[in-house]
């Protein structure tokens, strides 16, 4: 079986080739970073999710044995990583909360260029879709993994991801007829 | 026919566009025979051609220029972290791996350049100014084998050079940002140049079977 282009890189990259490193870095850093972006919804958090992730992913590239592409890995990655930081945003916030503290200022949307107010809408009741399913749709209607790779980078079936994939629209319906976005 | 309840999943994967033909002729059937079905999978539609509207802004172009440099900078702190850890701590399979290569790299370029000595002379072989109680430990190999081994030492692998004492690994430690990776492709384009029994020979050299006289190197033929 033929390399694809990212094992050519990777080959490279083990061979000590640093301009095969950028070229890697390069072409994933953008949609990785609208990943994390859209995951925790604030583009300081963004950045810093993004470089960790490639750090992490370059890390344990001896233990990358090739049985999902290179990218699936990456979004593995990357999905856990933002999966953790909500979590710990969200242990942070329950003890601020706790103390009184105001939180919506942590909790300020991501600076969205949206077109009219029912695309606001709709994408604020993403926002607020459990994290597994989040995810699912993200990977699906943004980046458009196959449900076998969302499976792979979100530690599920390829079955257990399109009924993820389902629930997450489904309750994207249910709440946007709730707040008469949808009739 | 299918129920409506029973085609909920493949309407929204319908909509989605990933359902296999089979599937997507039974939600076919289903809808030439239900409005209400059709009108979920319109609704649907349109959810996900709204959702899918929605833009980010991009990324800042100073965050898009420094990213590689930055993980590059913070891999690699990390990769020195470890070794130092390593070198404390355990038994240094990788770098003992490397002090392989390292000491191959020399010993090839010894073997290839004097092609009329079965081995390198102990003058030429100083030059090689490894401490002198370095020890390696290699297997026996079929001739093939033995190339493909000095392949992976000199690719960093573990599990052809076994063993190196901790005196030995400090000193590979400091060889190693200069040798390697830089002398890496030179390192195989010399062993990808030995002939098969020239790579037995070498391992076999390597894999000193005396542990008491380590560097045992043979005196140079008169």
């Amino acid at each position: 079986m033929p390399m694809s282009e990212d094992e050519k890189l990777l080959e490279r990259i083990n061979a000590g080739d640093r301009g095969a490193f950028d070229e890697l870095v390069r072409k994933y850093q953008r949609e990785l970073y609208f990943l994390a972006l859209r995951m925790v919804k604030n583009p300081e958090d963004a950045e810093e999710l993004t470089q960790k992730t490639f750090v992490k992913t370059f890390e344990r590239l001896e233990s990358f044995r090739g049985e999902s592409g290179f990218k699936t890995w990456l979004y593995q990655v990357a999905i856990n990583m933002c999966l953790s930081h909500l979590r710990n945003r969200r242990d942070v916030l329950e003890l601020n909360e706790g103390a009184g503290t105001i939180v919506s200022e942590i909790m300020m949307p991501a600076d969205r260029i949206v077109q009219n107010e029912t695309v606001a809408a709709v994408a604020a009741a993403a926002d607020s879709l459990p994290d597994k399913q989040r995810a699912t749709v993200i990977l699906r209607v943004f980046h458009e993994l196959s449900y076998e790779e969302i499976g792979r980078s979100t530690g599920c079936s390829e079955q257990t991801a399109k009924v993820n994939f389902h629930y997450g629209i489904e309750n994207l319906r249910k709440k946007l007829k709730a707040n008469g976005t949808l009739r | 026919m299918e129920r409506c309840d029973e085609i909920k999943i493949k309407l929204t994967l319908y909509a989605d566009n990933s359902l296999a033909d089979a599937e997507r002729a039974a939600v076919d059937e289903h809808l030439s025979a239900c409005p209400n079905c059709r009108a979920a999978l319109d609704e649907t539609r349109s959810l996900l051609d709204i959702l899918s509207s929605g833009r980010l802004q991009e990324p800042s172009a100073e965050f898009m220029e420094q990213l590689s440099g930055n993980v590059y900078k913070e891999v690699a702190a990390r990769d020195k972290a470890v070794t130092i850890h390593s070198l404390r701590f355990r038994k240094l399979t990788a770098a003992a791996s490397l002090a392989a290569a390292i000491f191959i790299l020399v010993f090839t370029a010894i073997l290839l350049q004097n092609k009329h000595s079965e081995f390198p002379t102990q003058q030429a072989l100083n030059r090689f100014d490894a401490p002198e109680d370095m020890v390696m430990e290699t297997f026996t190999y079929t001739p093939p084998a033995a190339k493909q081994a000095l392949k992976s030492a000199a690719q960093g692998e573990s599990g052809v050079h076994e063993t190196a004492t901790s005196q030995d690994i400090e000193w590979v430690a400091g060889q190693v940002s200069a040798s390697m990776p830089a002398g890496n492709d030179e390192l195989l384009n010399m062993i990808e140049a030995m002939s098969d029994s020239e790579a037995k020979d070498m391992l076999e050299y390597l894999d000193n079977p005396d542990p008491q006289s380590k560097r045992a190197i043979p005196e140079e033929a008169s």
